[in-house]
């Protein structure tokens, strides 16, 4: 006797056996099938949609990337960037508070870099100056050891052709959320702090001779500290 | 990206509206009947509304092969067509039933049936085969039959269900769990039981050695 048998036996049943079970034949196999490969259809065509946009955008994305990436070659003819406090000083003078900044004590090595940014025409005349970047980077030495302690001075120009850097540094800083105020030898100095993706950053301004001073850092005490040290 | 999946499912989705189901009246059994009867086409459409799914997908579950189903489908039509009259069958659906589940047994050979293995008829079959040998010698196949309205008569209605559902429609356990509400453990330990039973039966009645 073979399986074959008793299928086709089972064909001979009573109707009232077979009539017994119920197939919800829309939830059968079949329809399950078509349906599925209905579904997959869809998903072939999404999957297929995609990866032709895939092929289409990444050249678009490298081009951009590279693009934004490329150094600028007309760069350095509207800026000037040193990496030595003295020569700074003896480039921008000495009135900028710039011999004033470094914060003794706080880390055996200190990065600095200071960037001018000035309009092309005359980079001699501070009148075409926009901003001095100046950024401090301590304890360099232990990159991968020691959380970096960063400082950021910037310092607008008022007295320039278009006042444009400095009258976005004072839009800028009304709108920050102040902690307070403190006077330093005269000075009006606000802080503040503000919640970024990962972290806090603490900050203060103030203006002196005509020109405003924004420092920024992760470290509020250093912050505060640069402050000092460069007004006390 | 995002987009464009979103965009692509409305339009399955718009897809799906533009194409809705024809609702129709169906006829009952008996008038299908009296159409054979009648010799009026329409009758296979009728079978065809009421019935087409339930045989599709029935000769599917055997055949695991759409084309194949479709075809065993159309046979049974022109069976049904051929065969009434003279037959005037109790239930339309059981006959049709059984016209296509034999149609789509016959459309395997015994050889392919293993080689296939996209179905539940496979699964089924060798679920079966577990309980039987080849070296008895089978000769009464109505008195088969018999043994199997009597085995079938003395389970319980949900044992019957489910031995139908598997070794009758072909349904996966998964699908005969849903149709009956129960779990799907409890099937396959229903099914287990019942082939020990008919395992009994059939030695019994000198089936197996």
């Amino acid at each position: 006797m073979t399986v074959e048998t008793i299928l086709i036996a089972l064909n001979g049943v009573d109707d009232k056996y077979v009539m017994s079970y119920t197939p919800i034949h829309h939830n059968s196999s079949f329809e399950k099938k078509q349906k599925q490969s209905a579904k997959s259809l869809w998903r072939w065509i999404s999957v297929a949609a995609c990866f032709v946009l895939t092929i289409c955008a990444v050249p678009i994305a490298v081009h951009f990337i590279k693009t934004n990436n490329a150094p600028d070659p007309h760069w350095h003819e509207t800026h000037v960037q040193l990496t030595d406090q003295n020569e700074a000083i003896a480039m921008f003078g000495d009135d900028l508070l710039l011999d004033r900044i470094i914060v003794p004590g706080v880390a055996d090595s200190l990065y600095q870099e200071y960037i001018l940014e000035h309009s092309g025409k005359d980079p001699a005349n501070i009148s075409t100056w926009e901003y001095l970047h100046c950024w401090l980077r301590y304890g360099v030495e232990n990159y991968y050891d020691l959380p970096i302690e960063e400082v950021d001075i910037i310092i607008y120009f008022s007295d320039t052709l278009e006042q444009t850097r400095y009258n976005e540094f004072l839009t800028y800083h009304k709108g920050e959320t102040e902690l307070g105020s403190i006077e330093i030898n005269g000075l009006t100095v606000d802080y503040y702090s503000k919640q970024e993706t990962n972290s806090v950053t603490s900050g203060a301004w103030f203006t002196f001779n005509g020109l405003g001073y924004s420092i920024t850092g992760n470290n509020y005490e250093l912050v505060m500290k640069t402050v000092y040290q460069m007004l006390d | 990206m995002i987009l464009i999946v979103v965009l692509l499912s409305e339009g399955q989705r718009q897809f799906r509206k533009v194409a809705p189901k024809e609702v129709k009246d169906v006829l009952d059994d008996q008038a299908i009947v009296a159409l054979y009867n009648q010799r009026n086409e329409r009758a296979i459409q009728e079978t065809d509304q009421k019935y087409g799914k339930l045989l599709h997908s029935t000769s599917y579950n055997i055949v695991a092969n759409t084309l194949d189903a479709e075809e065993c489908v159309s046979d049974a039509y022109l069976k049904l067509w051929n065969s009434i009259p003279p037959t005037i069958p109790k239930s339309l659906k059981a006959y049709a039933l059984k016209i296509i589940r034999n149609l789509s047994l016959n459309r395997l050979k015994f050889d392919q049936r293993t080689k296939r293995g996209d179905g539940e008829f496979q699964v089924a079959f060798h679920e079966l085969e577990g309980i039987l040998d080849d070296r008895s010698d089978f000769t009464d196949a109505l008195a088969l039959q018999d043994t199997m309205n009597r085995f079938l008569e003395s389970l319980s209605e949900e044992q019957r269900s489910i031995f139908t559902g598997r070794y009758w429609y072909f349904e996966s356990i998964a699908d005969i769990s849903h149709n009956l509400g129960i779990g799907s453990s409890k099937v396959k330990m229903t099914l287990m039981r019942c082939r020990e039973t008919l395992k009994t039966v059939l030695k019994k009645e000198g089936y197996l050695v």
